[in-house]
């Protein structure tokens, strides 16, 4: 036994040592930049300890950027309670649709096509879109313009824009909530469908009733990645809007990055960081145990 | 059971009035779901369809109103264009470098990592894993300062090793925990046999575990490389001109006044055709790979 333990951890080694190295120790430096001030094109200002001051200009006055973690967190939280919103209510009403009828086998036909903007880079999305959303050329605002709708300026109008950044990442990842909920609605024992129909319950109550409860799970799974990622919000937001008109799509992830990578202006930088990862950690911490209990249930197969 | 074998039976024998209201509703439902998923696929191919053609247009063709830009003569101008002017080759090979490294190295310590997670009962295996799920949450942002700094210390900036690096921190917990989900999966009379057989526990990783998780390596090394290949933040601040990556060369398209559409549209065709027969190769194992191994098809 305690031999396995030897070779158990020597095995396992290398990874850690290697995620340690490379993942925690920069994250304690940077813990411990976001409590002092430094400048990296300014050296000459030096390095000196400056207690919550960065916390506190970031928090309360209008840091270097132009734009305060607050504006930045309420943009990110439109963009990804709207996002989560659509993705899980579209795809759930979707999934539900095509598993009751033949349209499935319609939709057989067409699934590579679903999975593919998934795959693609979300800079790459970002920028197709930005072709895309143009009011004189576009294809979208072509398209709204033969139903009769006035050319809309999804990128340039600071009122519309976050819209346009919810559109695309509901565009790219509805397919994956579509999907998965259709591999948990086929999970579930047709029997279960049977016997409450025998008890008299309609297509709504068999929906309320057995549907739902059976892809809560699911749900939490969904909410969790997608979360993570809109919470991380940094691509789609580079290559689509680069974070205006103005701050007005600036997301967190966004003014993290010029914080610490246009004004290298290290500790307020890393104070938005250590945010972030805070922000993520209450995410994590209240919808990771759907991913893992899920682990030992079986979906499909 | 028996309940179940009783509701199929009472179910034939619903009254038929209401067989034919159901029957209707149904019907209705068909079609509206036939008209959606026509609909939906639309919404997905269209995009990608006008992209493809915008990459074959004329030049003065592309920023007129699309209703005047449905006829043209193809051309393969951009695509030139892309490898002459833009220099798309050179990104396109240091995205094939970097992230070709970065899966290896994912599959050499992710294996590992896996196997001894899988095999052993380990004292603390359990937060292992779940601390290696956790970092699979971690914000890029927050450790590529610190990194950064690093870097330029050490000499790192702008180098294959180094993007390397940062990618496999990126992507490592990803394929650990992928690869312990396929190796869970594996029947346990598998390890059984093997220790009957005489196989130590390398023998084992050897013989049983590498040419029978063939196909669970191969679905992890297809997402750790596309993981990298996607990655913009990293390349943005660790790559400069020689290790640029192909999603840093996308946002450059931008020119000074305009941006150059028919090149960004014939490099997006370039990177986006693979994409299906990724697709297509994978198959049921994407919704998996992409729901961290929760959600199997």
């Amino acid at each position: 036994m305690h031999h396995n333990q030897i070779r158990g951890w020597t095995l396992l080694s290398p990874a850690l040592i290697f995620l340690l190295a490379l993942g925690i120790f920069p994250l304690v430096y940077a813990i411990w930049l976001s409590f002092h001030s430094l400048n990296l094109l300014d050296p000459s200002r030096g390095t000196r300890a400056v207690g919550f001051e960065n916390f506190s200009t970031i928090l309360f006055k209008t840091p270097l950027i132009g734009i305060s973690f607050p504006e930045s967190l309420q943009i990110t939280l439109i963009i990804l309670v709207g996002s989560l919103c659509l993705e899980l209510a579209i795809g759930l009403i979707l999934a539900i649709l095509v598993s009751r009828t033949s349209a499935s086998v319609l939709l057989r036909m067409f699934r590579s096509s679903l999975m593919v903007p998934m795959l693609i880079a979300p800079a790459i999305v970002g920028m197709m879109f930005r072709f895309l959303f143009e009011p004189s050329f576009g294809l979208i605002d072509f398209v709204l313009g033969l139903v009769g709708v006035a050319p809309i300026y999804w990128i340039s109008d600071p009122n519309v824009v976050l819209y346009a950044v919810i559109l695309v990442g509901v565009w790219e990842w509805l397919p994956f909530s579509f999907l998965v909920f259709l591999a948990g609605i086929h999970a579930i024992p047709p029997e279960q469908f049977e016997a409450a129909a025998v008890d008299g319950a309609g297509f709504f109550e068999q929906i309320r009733y057995i549907t739902l409860p059976w892809l809560r799970n699911l749900a939490g799974i969904l909410i969790l990645i997608r979360g993570v990622d809109l919470i991380r919000n940094f691509d789609v937001i580079f290559t689509l809007t680069y974070g205006g008109p103005g701050r007005s799509s600036a997301s967190l992830g966004f003014s993290a990055y010029l914080t610490s990578f246009k004004f290298f202006e290290v500790g307020q930088g890393t104070a938005y960081a250590v945010l972030i990862l805070i922000l993520i950690n209450i995410l994590v911490l209240i919808f990771a145990r759907y991913l893992v209990p899920a682990r030992e249930e079986t979906y499909g197969g | 059971m028996e309940a179940d074998v009783l509701g199929r039976r009472a179910a034939v024998g619903v009254p038929g009035v209401r067989k034919r209201r159901v029957a209707f509703w149904r019907r209705l439902l068909t079609v509206f779901a036939y008209v959606i998923v026509l609909f939906l696929f639309g919404i997905y191919i269209l995009p990608l369809l006008w992209i493809v053609l915008t990459s074959i247009k004329p030049q003065e063709l592309i920023i007129v109103h699309p209703s005047e830009a449905l006829a043209f003569v193809p051309t393969l101008d951009h695509y030139v264009r892309l490898v002459t002017e833009w220099h798309f080759l050179t990104p396109l090979l240091n995205s094939f470098i970097v992230s070709g490294a970065t899966t290896v190295l994912n599959l050499i310590l992710g294996v590992l990592a896996s196997f001894a997670l899988v095999r052993y009962r380990l004292r603390g295996g359990d937060f292992v894993s779940l601390w290696i799920l956790s970092q699979r949450f971690m914000p890029a942002v927050a450790i590529l300062l610190p990194l950064y700094i690093f870097y330029n210390t050490f000499g790192l900036i702008d180098t294959y090793l180094g993007m390397v690096l940062v990618n496999t921190v990126a992507t490592l917990p990803f394929s650990i925990w992928m690869l312990r989900g396929f190796f869970q999966d594996l029947p346990k009379e598998l390890y059984d046999q093997a220790e009957v057989d005489g196989c130590d526990d390398i023998g084992i990783l050897r013989h049983v575990i590498l040419p029978i998780g063939r196909a669970a390596m191969g679905v992890t090394a297809v997402f750790a490389f596309l993981f990298s290949f996607n990655e913009l933040m990293i390349p943005l601040v660790i790559s400069r001109t020689s290790t640029e990556t192909v999603p840093v060369a996308f946002s450059g398209f931008k020119m000074q006044f305009q941006t150059d559409w028919g090149a960004a549209a014939a490099a997006t065709v370039v990177t986006v055709l693979p994409l299906f027969i990724v697709v297509a190769l994978l198959q049921e194992n994407i919704i998996r790979g992409l729901s961290m191994g929760a959600v199997k098809e």
